[in-house]
């Protein structure tokens, strides 16, 4: 009750105390005095009606906190307390009022001092603020919702104060900037700085511009984000908030990521790019029109083929354009109604080929453009040039027909197949053989009943996919008139190189030819078997001189196996004395391809040696070529021995009569010296002497015979002067014949290189004959001659000359013209020794004769 | 003074008939019908001009020849001539080495031509 006295004033002290009352009514606020048990002592009138209040002394002395909900009592509790021990407390707590209404109270509670005793009474001044608490939450909520409208629209919202430098921006923003969103640090700076520096200027500027014409902006650019440094495309937007002075206050805004909007901007203009390119690059000509026929786009080549001046592609003027085409095709009212005609039927394939004046032609397809919900926009029209590939065409029309043509006249098989060996094309020549009409007739696989069952396989091998290569190969093929198989050779080349799609070949009857190498084998075989029985050696070498092959008398005579020979070599059974001969002339018959013959000796079995006659011949093929060495081994012992025993004979016989011929001779001379002035004696002497003469010339001839028989005359070649050797031998016979005069004709004033000896016998034998068989002349001419690097010498006599029967035979041994042989003698055989002793010095020898006229004796030997 | 020439040859009758010849051409002849001792008849006889045979008994005309070179220096012996019916006598004398030859039969003039030529060139 202190208390009210005392902050009743009026009651106490008049005018002051009326006043305090004024001021306590008049407050806006509720104002309550509670004693030091919190019982309510006072309230105001304004207090009373906001609290709803309409009596006071129902309420007065109830405890202050009861009058409060459940859940603000303790808060209120305390806050009372606190001030009973002198604190002043401040609370915001909702109260509803007697009649149901919900208060929020902004509550100041303060102790009242008194005296000296403590508190007695506490004060209590509420503030209805409910009406401001309902704007706050509005606002709140307010923010809120915009918070999530612009998070949701991924925009973030910044304001920037220019006063105080502090910016305030969303957590959205920080995020879009690559910060955390509670982050309460971040400065200007931080948001400018990531700012990429070449866009950076063109912003500001942007800002700036803003900023000095009070305009709003909006600017496009990148930042590398703070947290991972990704590029991003930012849109922002603000606006600058001004004081009424004009100065600006803050620069409020937001900011939009649009980097996917921008990437995809740019794969637009990438792919229109594209585009464009490659309607510009295609060959085609294209034009696009919408589904009135009015021309929407076209590419330059459209208006090349068409030859439409670019002032009408340009204006898009269809008419026009179309007016020109007109005159460019050979027809143009099938030109229109063919258009129409797609036009009026969408579904059908747009493609026709134009014949131009000019002479081109073109290729036209047409497609509806529709999109995907099946719209119709127009169509799209693509003109190409293919005059270049329709020449192609019947190029190759023409050569495929100028192909079959001479394929069908071919005197040989032609065909194709593709990669399954499915005959394609078979010419006249096949069918013909195989007795059908129509190569169409070999349809698939039909072939096969053609061919050899055991051939069949071999086909499809090399005319298969598992083979690209040209190919060659042999089968049997059924021959449509007899049924019978005939071989076949093929000859195929790939018709295309890097892919297999089948063959083009040709094929030739080798049916004889095969049937004749098969007998060859079998005549082969049968050679061998000869060969083989053949007592005489046989074998052969191949091109290089190596031996191969023996028959079977070489095994069985060295009784050597096939291996000896091999490992050792065939020349170990020849005789060591005559292996280099052997060796030397089998080498040079290799070198120069000319015949092998030797005369040498082989070792028999039994250690004997035996004469073989060997000789070879190289067997060449059609190139003249040598393929093989064939030789054969004879075994001429007997014989050999035979003739040497008998040149042993002769040479014997010929030494022993010469023995008693010289006797004869000598003392026959001796006779004739003694005899000489007795005419008659003398005479019989001197026909001794010569018969004697004769008699020693025969038995040299005999001997010389018989050894050129065996090639054993000897000769000493060397250098002489010829002239010399005719003029000396012409004296000797000159001077021991009275009847005929020697003419010498001519002069060689060269030397010759021979047997000096040999040749005088030649020069005699010719004199000689010369002078015997022209018993009724007086004379004999001599005549040489160089002429070709040769000397040529004849002798020339006037006598009974010869038939020429017998012309071709004068130098065989022993051979005499029968007729003459009543009044000649001699033994016929110094033509045959004159013949081979111009042959061994490398030159000829021939004769002509006229009979009863006389005949005239050539030698002619190589000078040099 | 005559010269010496000893002949080697094995048939009586040429052996004569040689004698004949040469001796009517003023020459001393000696002969032989074998000729292995040619040695000791050089020795005996100082030939000056010697004819061989070359079929003789019984080491034949050649390899007497071959003892004479072996044995007596060139300039020592007198020049030796084969005396042959063999027709390869040029070859022969060649490997032999002998000084000449005389091919039989022979012609009177042959033989003492021949036999001339050699004694002048010994000379």
């Amino acid at each position: 009750m202190q208390l009210m006295k005392k902050i009743k004033p009026g009651a106490n002290e008049g005018s002051s105390i009326s006043f305090s009352t004024a001021i306590i009514e008049n407050s806006p606020d509720c104002l309550k005095i509670l004693d030091a048990e919190g019982r309510l002592e006072f309230m105001n009138t304004t207090g009373q009606c906001l609290m709803e209040i309409d009596d006071f002394d129902l309420v007065k002395g109830q405890c202050w906190w009861d009058l409060w909900g459940e859940d603000e009592k303790e808060t209120v509790r305390l806050a009372f307390q606190q001030a009973l021990e002198g604190n002043t407390q401040q609370f915001v707590a909702k109260c509803i009022t007697p009649k149901g209404k919900n208060k929020w109270w902004d509550v100041l509670i303060s102790p009242v001092t008194i005296d000296e005793n403590g508190v007695a009474q506490v004060i209590s001044i509420s503030r209805d603020i409910t009406e401001r608490k309902a704007q706050e939450d509005s606002v709140r909520r307010m923010a809120s919702h915009l918070k999530l409208a612009t998070e949701s629209a991924n925009v973030g919202t910044w304001c920037l104060d220019f006063r105080s430098l502090t910016l305030d921006w969303s957590p959205l923003h920080k995020r879009m900037w690559g910060y955390e969103d509670d982050r309460t640090d971040l400065l200007y700076e931080d948001w400018h700085s990531i700012i990429l520096p070449e866009d950076k200027a063109k912003a500001f500027q942007k800002v700036e511009e803003a900023s000095v014409n009070h305009s709003f902006y909006e600017v496009e650019y990148r930042i590398a984000r703070a947290d991972d440094q990704s590029i991003r495309w930012i849109k922002s937007s603000g606006l600058y908030y001004y004081s009424p002075s004009g100065e600006a206050l803050t620069l409020t805004g937001v900011s939009m990521d649009i980097t996917r909007q921008k990437e995809a901007e740019q794969a637009l203009a990438y792919r229109k790019a594209l585009l464009e390119a490659q309607n510009e690059a295609v060959p085609d000509g294209f034009l696009i029109v919408d589904t009135k026929g009015n021309m929407l786009t076209y590419n330059k080549n459209f208006a090349t083929i068409w030859g439409i001046p670019d002032d009408i592609t340009e204006r898009k003027d269809d008419a026009a354009a179309l007016q020109v085409a007109m005159t460019k095709v050979k027809d143009p009212d099938a030109f229109i109604e063919r258009v129409n005609y797609y036009y009026a039927n969408p579904g059908e394939k747009a493609w026709d080929e134009l014949q131009f004046i000019d002479g081109r032609i073109i290729e036209r397809h047409g497609n509806r453009v529709v999109d995907e919900n099946g719209t119709v926009y127009g169509w799209a029209w693509y003109f190409r040039d293919i005059t270049q590939r329709k020449k192609a065409e019947d190029e190759i029309k023409e050569s495929e027909e100028r192909f079959r043509h001479l394929a069908d006249n071919a005197p040989m098989w032609v065909w194709m197949a593709d990669e399954n060996v499915y005959v394609s094309y078979a010419n006249k020549e096949i069918l013909t053989y195989l007795g059908l009409q129509h190569y169409s007739e070999l349809t698939a696989h039909s072939w096969e009943a053609f061919v050899h069952p055991a051939d069949i396989p071999n086909v499809y091998n090399s005319l298969g996919q598992a083979n690209n290569q040209p190919v060659s190969f042999e089968f049997r093929v059924m021959n449509g008139a007899n049924g019978g198989y005939e071989w076949f050779q093929i000859n195929a080349v790939p018709r295309d190189p890097d892919k297999p799609a089948g063959f083009i070949g040709t094929a030739i009857n080798i049916n004889s030819s095969k049937v004749a190498l098969q007998n060859l084998s079998q005549s082969e075989a049968g050679f061998r078997l000869l060969a083989d029985i053949m007592p005489q050696h046989i074998w052969t070498g191949d091109e290089q001189g190596n031996l191969n092959y023996f028959n079977n008398a070489v095994y069985e005579f060295s009784g050597l196996s096939y291996e000896d020979i091999q490992k050792d070599g065939w020349i170990q059974i020849v005789h060591p004395d005559d292996r280099e001969e052997n060796i030397r002339l089998w080498t040079q018959a290799v070198a120069t391809g000319e015949d092998f013959f030797v005369e040498h000796r082989f070792r028999k079995h039994t250690g004997e040696y035996r004469w073989q006659l060997s000789r070879a011949k190289p067997h060449r093929n059609s190139d003249g070529k040598i393929i093989r060495w064939v030789g054969t081994s004879t075994d001429i012992h007997d014989q050999k021995i035979k003739e040497q025993q008998k040149d042993e004979f002769i040479s014997i016989a010929s030494h022993e009569m010469k023995t008693p011929l010289t006797t004869a001779k000598g003392y026959l001379e001796l006779l004739q010296l003694t005899l000489e002035g007795d005419e008659t004696p003398h005479l019989y002497a001197s026909k001794a002497s010569q018969a004697v003469q004769r008699l020693q010339s025969f038995v040299t001839e005999l001997l010389d015979a018989s050894k050129i028989q065996n090639g054993q005359l000897h000769y000493n070649m060397a250098p002489f002067a010829f002239t010399g050797l005719l003029q000396e031998t012409i004296d000797n016979i000159q001077h021991s014949t009275k009847t005929h005069r020697i003419m010498l004709e001519g002069n060689f004033d060269g030397q010759l290189n021979g047997d000096r000896n040999r040749l005088m016998q030649v020069v005699v034998n010719l004199l000689t004959n010369a002078i015997k068989y022209s018993p009724s002349a007086d004379k004999v001419w001599v005549k040489q001659e160089v002429k070709n690097g040769k000397l040529t010498v004849s002798v020339t006599d006037y006598g009974i000359g010869m038939a020429k029967e017998h012309l071709e035979k004068i130098f065989d041994r022993y051979y005499r013209v029968q007729e003459h042989a009543v009044f000649f003698q001699g033994l016929g055989i110094g033509l045959y020794l004159s013949f081979n002793i111009v042959q061994r010095h490398g030159g000829s020898m021939w004769a002509v004769s006229e009979e009863g006229k006389g005949s005239t004796f050539y030698f002619s030997l190589p000078l040099g | 003074m005559a010269k010496t020439i000893l002949i080697y040859d094995d048939d009586a009758e040429i052996l004569l008939l040689c004698k004949a010849i040469l001796s009517k051409h003023g020459f001393n002849i000696v002969t032989r019908s074998k000729c292995e001792h040619i040695e000791a008849d050089i020795e005996s006889c100082q030939p000056h001009l010697i004819l061989m045979d070359l079929w003789i008994p019984d080491i034949g005309g050649e390899k007497a020849i071959a003892l004479v070179k072996e044995n007596i220096s060139t300039a020592a012996h007198p020049p030796i001539l084969i005396f042959s019916a063999n027709a390869d006598i040029k070859n022969i004398c060649e490997k032999v080495n002998a000084d000449g030859f005389v091919e039989k039969p022979f012609s009177i003039n042959t033989l003492v031509d021949t036999i001339k030529f050699h004694l002048k060139e010994g000379e």
